[in-house]
């Protein structure tokens, strides 16, 4: 049962019937007792007495709090300055509080208490807002400061209520004006402060937002009578000695715009806002009557599901009717009107969540598909299908400004990542937090990503390994951007592979006064899936004593994954490809992949080899299939050395590794692989003449 | 009519001792005292004896106090308030006799299209005033049952009127709650 209902039945339980016989002989009674006890006293002495302006010299408790409060202020106290930022969970609290009422007690105007209600209401939800970015805050503690912050709109509505004609009507109005914009962007922050509050504090968020579209019609009534009084006023002053003259509603309709900027507008949004969320609850009724739920006893349901269609239609009538009131002009009433609508929905709201918490079912469970873009609202969960995975959205973060205290400045904010839960079919729970735009493994193949944040809700999409977004296909000479954490792959190039592993920004020295460009360097990772023969170019001095270039064969395997750094403009030769980092911007590094260092194509054969000769632009000429020559070269990192594994390859080659230097290979067999007995770069070269030596009989 | 009794004229014959004055007021508000505390104590009797009371006590002050009564209204259902406080300090010891027949006859417009369903309705509230805290029970009836202003039962309590618009709220929420 809603507030107004019970105080209507309380009223109008009024009628109880009164005996008149009783009534007659109590007045009797009573008149026979006036006669025997006559008031004899004298009137003027009495009067001076009560009257007395010393009487009224008296110092109350409260008044010495205050000016002791007073005093600490204005003395510096510390401990009052460093209680400003406290929460309720904070030991400081109540000397924030305390402040505040010394604050309340010496604001004297009444326009004046009315804006501190305002903005202190606006402080308590800021302390919800900072404690919600705490875990585990109890509701109660949630409860107790929206208590506080329904008190302070309740004496802001006293004082408004209070306010009467012997002050300034247009003053009245501009006060209730501002009170509503408060209370408006007050009921804007409830909403997105629910929305991101996990489900315990949810039904109390909203039952505050109620309280504040109650208040606000209040509010929107005394702006009206406001303008009603005003306008009546004005035409009694015009039209002389008729005394006050009559005012038609119709002219108060018009008016109302004067006096309230922008209240068409408002009324427009407030009905939009209704509608929507009538559209919502639609869809929630819908989900609530289709799902089956054992726990709770079904004709219950059914009764259930009646009565939130019974107030789906108050609702839809009352919307209704605040758009019939806005076709009509009658601005105030319509805001009023959808203002009523969307309580009802808030209402409707906080039914079916108790109806599900009772019921043991705790979140709507939405099935999504693979490679499917959904929706997710807060505190909603999805199930992947046939994955059995469950994933729900607990907190939306945004990242704000710092606002100044008490101020309603951080609703804006752009929301940057979310907090999710996610169950795995083992019932396993695990957290995690994800930025926008960013990959969250769900699944030995499943990657979750964030695509969109908008208001309460985000966008998202499951994607298997194969085709996760942080692969991406690239080709030769073709620009593309790579941001951290994915992976381009050159697919016309045996899969080469890079990825971002690092970025470090150094600023170097400057003059002072001067700017200073900051270098970017970027660490990449490379790998490929087969050998390539990479070309090596080094440069020796030749006869004329110029340094010309020579190409060497570097055979390369997929496997050992090779690091590698570019500054923004830097070119390198990896696996036989040139990559120039191009620029880096916003975590984004744009690259462009070309074959070959001097404009020298590489074959892309295995068992390429060098002729010895060279081509007109003095590139090496290679052949495929040529002689077997077996390769000595491993390129090895700083600090290591080529060794003979002791295994061979399919062409009967010996492979070398890389190790520390002087460091014995852990598996080194050496009477069972390696004949020789030697080790180190020579082992081949005695294994071959060994080998033929056999072949022809020598040994 | 209750602006009426709020007029400074009329107070200062009622201060002053002004038997008609005084009595023009019973009419007034004797009905009105009684279905006040018949709807705190459910009890026809007890409502008529203490309404009674309420109006020889305040004459007693008129007679007996050097000061002066500033808001008739409040003043008597303080008066009516405090009777019922002692009433029931007495009564704790015994039952409180029950008289649910006057409950009964509480009129409901004939418009209503289920009487049934809105006296059951009247009375769901009224429980659910039962099993409020006393203090906050007094509060809503004085405020709603008895349309006493914030300033009136500020002057009975003694509370400031912001103190009581908030209790006033809280108690609105936690009958809200009960029911």
């Amino acid at each position: 049962m809603k507030t107004p209902k019970i105080i209507n039945l309380i009223k109008r339980s009024k009628d109880i019937p009164v005996d008149k016989n009783w009534l007659r002989e109590g007045r009797q009674t009573l008149h026979n007792f006036i006669i025997q006890n006559p008031v004899r006293k004298p009137e003027l002495g009495r009067q001076i007495l009560n009257k007395g302006f010393f009487n009224k010299l008296t110092l109350k408790p409260m008044p010495i709090v205050i000016i002791a409060l007073i005093a600490s202020l204005l003395t510096g106290g510390g401990v009052v300055a460093a209680s400003q930022g406290s929460l309720p969970t904070d030991a400081l609290y109540p000397v924030k509080i305390a402040t505040e009422k010394a604050q309340e007690a010496v604001t004297f105007s009444r326009v004046k208490k009315i804006d501190l209600q305002a903005r202190l209401a606006g402080k308590r939800l800021t302390e919800i807002e900072r404690l919600q970015k705490k875990d585990g805050v109890d509701p109660a503690v949630i409860e107790n400061i929206l208590e506080k912050y329904e008190n302070h709109l309740a004496l802001a509505q006293s004082q408004l209520a209070d306010l009467n004609l012997s002050e300034a009507a247009p003053k009245i109005i501009a006060t209730a004006v501002k009170l509503e914009n408060a209370l408006e962007r007050q009921r804007e922050k409830l909403a997105v402060l629910g929305a991101q509050a996990p489900p315990a504090h949810q039904s109390l968020l909203n039952e505050a937002q109620v309280f504040v579209l109650a208040n606000s019609n209040q509010v929107l009534k005394k702006m009206e009578t406001e303008i009603q009084e005003t306008e009546t006023a004005a035409q009694a002053n015009t039209a002389t000695g008729v005394g006050k003259a009559e005012i038609k509603p119709s002219v108060i309709m018009e008016k109302v715009p004067a006096y309230v900027p922008g209240i068409e507008e408002k009324a427009k949004n407030r009905i939009n806002a209704a509608e929507n969320k009538i559209a919502e609850i639609r869809k929630k009724i819908d989900a609530f009557a289709s799902q089956e739920e054992n726990k709770c006893d079904p004709e219950e349901k059914q009764e259930y599901i009646k009565k939130l269609e019974q107030h789906y239609q108050k609702m839809t009538m009352a919307l209704a009717e605040a758009k019939r009131l806005f076709d009509n002009k009658d601005y105030l009433n319509s805001l009023s009107q959808a203002n009523y609508a969307f309580s009802l929905a808030l209402g409707l709201d906080n039914m079916i969540g108790k109806w599900r918490r009772d019921c043991g079912v705790n979140e709507e469970v939405e099935m999504v598909t693979v490679g499917q873009k959904f929706e997710m609202k807060m505190g909603e969960t999805v199930e992947v299908k046939n994955e059995k995975i469950q994933l729900t959205l607990k907190r939306i973060f945004s990242e704000c400004p710092p606002c100044p205290e008490g101020q309603v400045c951080a609703m804006f904010c752009p929301a940057s990542s979310a907090d999710l839960t996610i169950i795995f079919p083992s019932q396993l729970r695990k957290e995690f937090n994800l930025s926008l735009g960013k990959n969250q493994k769900i699944g030995d193949t499943l990657y979750f990503e964030l695509l969109e944040i908008s208001g309460s809700q985000i966008t998202a999409i499951i994607n298997k390994n194969n085709n996760k977004p942080n692969e991406k296909k690239v080709s030769l000479n073709q620009e593309f951007d790579l941001t951290i954490g994915q992976t381009a792959t050159l697919a016309d190039y045996n899969n080469l592979r890079i990825k971002i592993n690092d970025v470090a920004i150094s600023s170097p020295m400057c003059v002072q006064g001067t700017p200073c460009p900051s270098t970017i360097t970027v660490s990449f990772v490379a790998s490929i899936d087969q050998c390539i023969n990479e070309q090596a170019v080094s440069t020796r001095v030749n006869s004329n004593n110029n340094d010309v270039p020579v190409s060497s064969v570097v055979k390369k395997c997929g496997g050992s994954n090779t690091s590698f750094y570019l500054n923004v403009g830097q070119s390198k030769m990896i696996f036989g490809v040139k990559i120039t980092l191009l620029n880096f911007d916003n975590n984004t590094a744009t690259l462009i992949m070309t074959k070959g260092t001097t404009g020298c194509s590489i074959p892309k054969c295995l068992n390429a080899y060098q002729t010895g000769e060279y081509d007109d632009n003095n590139c090496p000429i290679y052949r495929c299939g040529g002689p077997q020559t077996c390769s000595v070269f491993v390129t090895c990192k700083d600090g290591e050395e080529t060794y003979f594994s002791g295994d061979y390859d399919s062409n009967g080659c010996p492979i070398y590794q890389c190790r520390e230097n002087n460091e014995e290979p852990d598996d080194f067999d050496d009477n069972v692989t390696n004949p020789t007995g030697r080790t180190g770069v020579f082992a081949p070269m005695m294994e071959a003449i060994t080998n033929v030596l056999e072949k022809i009989n020598l040994r | 009519m209750k602006e009426y009794f709020k007029k400074k004229r009329f107070l200062a014959e009622i201060n002053r001792g002004d038997n008609d004055a005084f009595l023009q007021a019973y009419d007034y508000y004797a009905p009105k005292i009684f279905r006040h505390v018949y709807y705190r104590l459910h009890s026809k009797e007890t409502a008529q004896d203490i309404a009674q009371q309420v109006f020889f006590k305040t004459w007693q002050f008129i007679v007996d106090s050097e000061k002066e009564i500033e808001n008739l209204n409040g003043f008597l259902y303080k008066t009516a308030n405090n009777l019922i406080i002692d009433y029931s300090r007495k009564a704790e010891r015994k039952d409180i006799p029950l008289d649910d027949n006057l409950g009964n006859k509480i009129s409901v417009e004939p418009s209503y299209i289920s009487e049934a369903h809105h006296r059951l309705e009247i009375s769901r509230v009224r429980e659910a005033l039962n099993r409020l805290e006393p203090e906050e029970k007094k509060l809503i009836i004085w405020r709603y049952f008895d349309d006493l202003s914030i300033a009136e039962i500020s002057k009975i309590t003694g509370q400031s009127k912001n103190a009581v618009y908030v209790a006033i709220h809280r108690a609105k929420k936690n009958l809200k709650k009960i029911i």
